[in-house]
């Protein structure tokens, strides 16, 4: 057995040139199937758990997925606001019993800035009904205070006593900075959530740092009733609101709706990326099946001296497996290098986490099942060489 | 001990059923006895290899090698005593080119446990042995790419194969054909030679009469198949 | 010795009888006395719920929504539509409301307080369009509530969820 790996891998070797372009259209397909995995599981980490016993989510006229997206994902941009006299006059009904205005636009060195009041650390949930949680120091009580959500404190290292200055826009930094400094006073546990990539401040420090004592308009905000029956009337009565035009969502509903659409979407990018790699699989076994021709000498050799019609079976098998295995290897690092490129980006754009890595059991199964498909792939020109060597005799026909 | 070499006895072989390209009565090679059979191509030599080989059954008739016949063999066994006991030299290209010259001469022990232990001392030094009695030797020819080599020396590279590990019988091919006339006497005296000391019988195949020279007996493979008409040799 | 067998018989099948859930209409979660004037269409649209002000006849029937007390504690099954409140982290809905017609978050008014359900399920439901119906079997309870809207609701504790065809 280990000689007639030895025989596969030195073949092999002597024909790397179209062995090397096989196992890349196999690595190109791997590193594409790996990528698409990869991103459906981004999608759906945390996804539906982000956001837990919120009723409604009121914005200005909008999309409801776009309204999902950045009230709850702080992906997307809003390009409208609410009145902070919609929100007052929601806050105070009788039925309700919290509401949380959100305020995004500001960011710092890359990570969104929400713009909430202390009450958000109460009310919000996530998961299963699971309160915040602060792993360390305490929720902004007085001017300039911040609280920072797990990766930003893992990635820029903050802790409680950080100081930030927090920038106009989404972007990497600013031209237009503000003056104030800012100062980290909590970090969240984890979450799991795209909560862990927020920076939380005090709503009117931030109307401040644009040049208001209060913020008069809002991106959006939460509604807790008292009792959920009475969502679906308030719903409507937010809807039909003659004072502003506001979209109020559940957000049950608007996140399954998205839920089936990345469902769709994935099923279907699955689907392509499984084509892809069995396209792949047969560029390679039609190579070795014509390449069977050139090699009848080099069988005949190998039966003259003693070489079962097995053992021709058994090099070629070898032989795909090799090239299977080579490119499902180049594939996955591939794979990896490029989502490490775009996870910025993902990030940034669609709110989707992406936390690659490659010693987990999809990149062992992916490594497994393109190996074994790449072998049983290998039979087709395995069986043929199989057969030719029995009809070819010794026969040195040049 | 008293079998021979190789002994074929009523043998009809055809490719498609009816067809009758091999008829023998009778044709044996005895230990180490060096036979010269004379056959032009397409007279069916290539098959009548096959046929000695092993790796061809006849229609009818049976073939022995070392009193042992093929037929009685299941498949996978006749590859198996092939590789224990018959060294093979065809006309030209008989290395593996993604193969050291060692490793190409190295490939029946791969195959065969019994030619492995016939090496008296490491296969690898026996090879280099075998290859130096036929006038190769030095690192520098030795690691060179098989493909680098001229056909004379990948000839004598294939001669060193085919004798390692002693089997005891050679089949040869025509190997000579395709060297130039002064390499050819070389070579072939090189390989009785080696074929003496080793005690293997020789089986030589070549449609150029001259080379029968030094044999121990010459055959034509006319003379030994009936023709179409059904004339007995 | 026989009759004693089937009056025992007779008595074990309707313990069991009891156990098994009743397929409810949504008529049946009125109280009896509202059944007969029971409009199933949707209810006009509540005016200034917002403001807190609500006016005239429209506010009458908003206060007026009791429920049956009769269904507290039942083994019901009900069909409806499914309108999501929580999803779990595989994407299934475990909670829910449980109402009478299809868009009640959309375009449609909602029912009122007595015609919804809110479903509560462990396990979750898959679902994967807002257009299909569900039966949905678990044990209804009345709750206490005191909104604006009125002074109970109904839950349920759900079960087992089918599709339920028209």
């Amino acid at each position: 057995m280990r000689a007639a790996l030895a025989l596969a891998l030195h073949s092999v070797w002597n024909r790397r040139g179209t062995a090397l372009l096989t196992a890349c259209s196999i690595a190109l397909s791997v590193a594409l199937l790996w990528g698409v995995l990869q991103v459906r599981e981004g999608a759906r980490n945390g996804f539906a758990a982000t956001v837990s016993g919120v009723d409604l989510i009121v914005g200005p006229r909008t999309g409801p997925l776009n309204l999902l997206l950045y009230s709850i994902f702080h992906a997307g941009e809003p390009t409208s606001s609410v009145s902070r006299a919609s929100f007052e006059l929601v806050a105070r009904h009788p039925d309700v019993a919290w509401a949380l205005p959100l305020a995004l636009g500001d960011s710092h060195r890359g990570y969104r800035v929400l713009g909430t009041t202390p009450e958000y650390f109460l009310h919000y949930r996530y998961g299963r009904r699971q309160a915040l949680v602060l792993a360390e120091g305490r929720a902004f009580a007085e001017h300039g205070e911040l609280v920072i959500g797990a990766s930003v404190a893992r990635a820029l290292g903050y802790r409680p006593g950080t100081e930030a200055v927090l920038a106009h826009g989404l972007g990497e930094g600013s031209f237009a900075e503000h003056e104030d400094r800012f100062r980290v006073v909590g970090v969240l546990a984890p979450t799991g959530t795209p909560l862990d990539r927020l920076i939380l401040a005090d709503l009117d420090d931030l109307a401040h740092l644009h040049g208001a004592t209060q913020s008069a308009s809002l991106t959006a905000f939460l509604v807790g009733m008292k009792e959920r029956p009475t969502l679906l009337t308030m719903q409507r009565a937010l809807n039909e609101y003659r004072g502003e035009a506001l979209t109020a969502i559940i957000p049950g509903v608007a996140l399954n709706d998205l839920w089936r659409l990345v469902g769709v979407a994935d099923r279907a990018m699955l689907a392509i990326a499984l084509c892809v790699l069995l396209a792949g699989l047969i560029g390679m076994t039609s190579t070795l099946l014509a390449a069977l021709q050139a090699r009848r000498r080099e069988l005949a050799i190998l039966r003259s001296v003693g070489a079962r019609p097995l053992d021709l079976l058994g090099l070629l098998t070898l032989e795909a497996g090799t090239l299977s295995l080579a490119g499902a290897l180049m594939g996955l690092l591939g794979g990896r290098l490029i989502i490490a490129l775009l996870a910025t980006p993902l990030e940034s754009r669609l709110g989707l986490l992406l936390e690659p890595s490659l010693l987990d059991a999809t990149s062992a199964a992916i490594l497994c099942g393109v190996t074994a498909a790449g072998l049983l792939a290998g039979l087709l020109p395995g069986v043929s060489a199989y057969r030719r060597s029995l009809a070819d005799g010794l026969s040195m026909r040049t | 001990m008293d079998e021979g070499a190789i002994e074929i006895r009523q043998l009809r072989f055809g490719w498609k059923p009816g067809e009758c390209l091999l008829s023998i009565e009778a044709f044996t090679v005895g230990r180490g006895e060096r036979v010269f059979l004379h056959g032009p191509s397409g007279s069916g030599k290539s098959s009548l290899l096959g046929l000695v080989g092993g790796v061809l059954l006849p229609q009818a008739g049976e073939v022995r090698v070392l009193g042992q016949a093929w037929g009685e063999l299941p498949a996978s066994r006749r590859d198996r005593f092939r590789g224990d006991h018959i060294g093979f030299l065809f006309q030209q290209f008989n290395l593996l080119p993604y193969l050291g010259l060692l490793d190409n001469v190295l490939l029946p022990v791969r195959y065969s446990r019994l030619r492995r232990q016939r090496c008296e001392e490491a296969p690898a030094i026996e090879a280099k042995r075998l290859l130096a009695a036929l006038g190769l030797e030095g690192e520098a020819l030795l690691s060179r790419p098989v493909a680098e080599l001229s056909v004379g020396q990948q000839q004598r590279v294939a001669a060193a194969r085919a004798l390692l590990g002693r089997p005891e019988l050679v089949v040869a091919d025509e190997p000579t054909s395709a060297l130039d006339e002064e390499a050819r006497e070389a070579f072939l005296s090189l390989l009785m030679q080696r074929c003496r000391d080793s005690g293997a019988a020789l089986l030589f195949v070549s449609h150029d009469r001259r080379l029968a020279e030094g044999f121990d007996r010459e055959v034509a493979l006319s003379a030994l198949t009936a023709a179409p008409g059904g004339v007995q040799s | 010795m026989k009759r004693r067998g089937l009056v025992l018989l007779l008595a074990g099948w309707m313990l069991a009888a009891d156990g098994a859930p009743r397929t409810l209409d949504w008529v049946e979660l009125l109280p009896e006395g509202a059944r007969a004037t029971y409009d199933p269409a949707p209810p006009a649209p509540l005016h200034d719920y917002l403001t807190g002000e609500a006016s005239g006849l429209a506010a009458q029937q908003v206060m007026d929504f009791a429920v049956n007390e009769a269904l507290d504690g039942a083994e019901v099954k009900l069909p409806g539509f499914i309108v999501p409140l929580e999803l779990d982290e595989a994407g299934k809905v475990t909670e829910f409301f449980l109402v009478p017609f299809f868009g009640a978050c959309i375009h449609v008014p909602p029912p009122p307080p007595n015609q919804l359900v809110l479903v509560t399920m462990e396990q979750g439901l898959s679902l994967d369009s807002m257009y299909t119906a569900y039966s949905i079997t678990g044990r209804m309870s009345i709750v206490r509530t005191a909104t604006s809207l009125g002074t109970s609701a109904y839950t349920l504790a759900g079960t087992a969820a089918e599709e339920y065809r028209f």
